[in-house]
């Protein structure tokens, strides 16, 4: 059996059997990767901690072909995002949604740099930002570019109904797909990409995401790039996402 | 065509709806079951049918019992002032074990997980606040598990309650007795310094 070693984040766990764990990584060398850790759930495991939501680790497996669960060899920890779950509910809630929307919406065995680098630059930066209301605007950060990163992210740029440019000072308008239409070929109908959430979205392409939990970016606008984000991640998995639900109830401070 | 007779490929089917229980496991558990004698799978459906008839949640508590309340929301010998509060109703047995803990309990019956869907709403936290809003209790020792779920819920529930008066404690994470300090891991390592005591 070929043995496999890389970095990878830990994305989520179900129980197997008395003692083991079904886990799912996001590896960086061979994207995601999904494989059965033996006695992980018994109180001595030699996994400890190792396995928690978006804990990155230095992960060892063997694999075969045709199979689809690899068997988890060792797993050390590098960077537990454990400290910062420990937060606040609010915290531990946004790292989920992070984890089922990598889980759900990133293909097996494709490895991706750019998107493993950005989970690392999100967890960073969430971890510099203590503030409640920088969580939400960093989670449009990460979510708008995940999107762009896995090729769901529409060019707003251009109506891909004639083909010709949107300008940068005039509203675009998304269809139920995701598709961007200029205000001729949508007829107005559709969802509303206005100037200033498309001045949003280019300082989300443009900065780092430390950098862009400084600015001051109005709830409203955050609220309809998430929207508009969560409408494309939904017609791209033809499912609602459960962390989901809860995550807008707490932004909303329903909870 | 079926493998075996109807009635036992419809047992080993139920059996495998049971977790941690695959197709092999269920197919030796029915043929052990076939071979038993009948007063043998006679007490086995009798335990089955008492615990499904008789077993309810305490009104108090939310522990499994067979009166309500509990034994152990009724035990005089028991302080009423502090309640420990477990996921599930397994984990008493755990704290009982020790035979140090004399207050009362109160299962939550899950643990807060997004990603699995499960919200507060979910939980059995508003007997809780009803428990803590009665005026007795001194302390609330949250006793979820040590992952990043228990953590979220322990979390939670302590900014919920805060506000109501209670000293509200979270049971300690470190090193477990017997193990060895050279395979902890950091998060281990740093929650075990962290709680240290005073000797």
């Amino acid at each position: 059996m070929p043995l496999q070693t890389t970095q990878a984040y830990v994305l989520r766990t179900y129980t197997l059997a008395e003692a083991d764990k079904i886990c799912v990584f996001l590896t960086r060398d061979c994207g995601k990767v999904r494989g059965v850790a033996h006695g992980a759930r018994k109180m001595k495991s030699r996994f400890g901690s190792a396995l928690e939501p978006l804990t990155e680790v230095a992960l060892t497996y063997f694999f075969k072909e045709g199979r689809e669960l690899v068997s988890v060899s060792t797993c050390d920890i590098t960077r537990s995002s454990f400290y910062i779950a420990s937060r606040s509910y609010e915290t531990a809630s946004a790292l989920a949604y992070m984890a089922e929307l990598l889980s759900e919406f990133l293909p097996d065995n494709e490895p991706n740099e750019r998107l493993y680098r950005l989970v690392m630059a999100a967890l960073a930066a969430i971890e510099a930002t203590p503030e409640a209301d920088k969580l939400w605007q960093l989670l449009r950060y990460f979510e708008t570019w995940l999107l762009r990163l896995t090729g769901y992210f529409p060019d707003l740029a251009q109506c891909a109904a004639c083909q010709t440019g949107i300008e940068k000072n005039v509203s675009a308008f998304l269809t139920v797909e995701g598709s961007p239409r200029c205000l001729h070929c949508s007829s107005g109908r559709g969802a509303v990409v206005d100037t200033e959430m498309r001045h949003v979205i280019s300082e989300i392409f443009r900065a780092h995401p430390h950098e862009f939990a400084t600015q001051l970016i109005p709830a409203k606008r955050l609220q309809q790039i998430g929207e508009m984000n969560y409408q494309i991640i939904r017609h791209a998995l033809e499912r609602d996402l459960r962390s989901r639900a809860l995550l807008k109830q707490l932004a909303l401070g329903q909870l | 065509m079926l493998d075996y007779a109807e009635p036992v490929t419809k047992l080993i089917d139920e059996l495998k709806r049971l977790p941690g229980i695959g197709h092999k496991s269920a197919q030796r558990l029915a043929f052990h079951l076939l071979r038993a004698d009948r007063a043998e799978t006679a007490r086995l459906i009798e335990a089955i049918t008492e615990v499904k008839e008789r077993i309810i949640l305490c009104s108090t508590c939310n522990n499994i019992t067979d009166v309500d309340p509990c034994r152990y929301c009724t035990s005089p010998g028991r302080d009423q002032g502090i309640i420990l509060v477990v996921e599930e109703p397994f984990n008493i047995v755990a704290f009982e074990k020790t035979r140090e803990y004399k207050g009362l309990y109160h299962v939550l019956h899950g643990a807060l997980s997004p990603i699995r869907g499960i919200g507060p709403d979910d939980l059995k936290i508003k007997n809780l606040l009803e428990r803590l809003r009665a005026g007795e209790v001194r302390e609330i020792i949250l006793a979820t598990n040590p992952n990043t779920e228990g953590e979220a819920t322990a979390n939670y529930l302590s900014k919920l309650m805060r506000p109501l008066g209670p000293r509200i404690t979270r049971i300690a994470m470190g090193i477990p007795v017997g193990s060895d300090l050279e395979y902890a891991d950091e998060v281990t390592m740093h929650k075990a310094l962290a709680n240290r005591h005073e000797m």
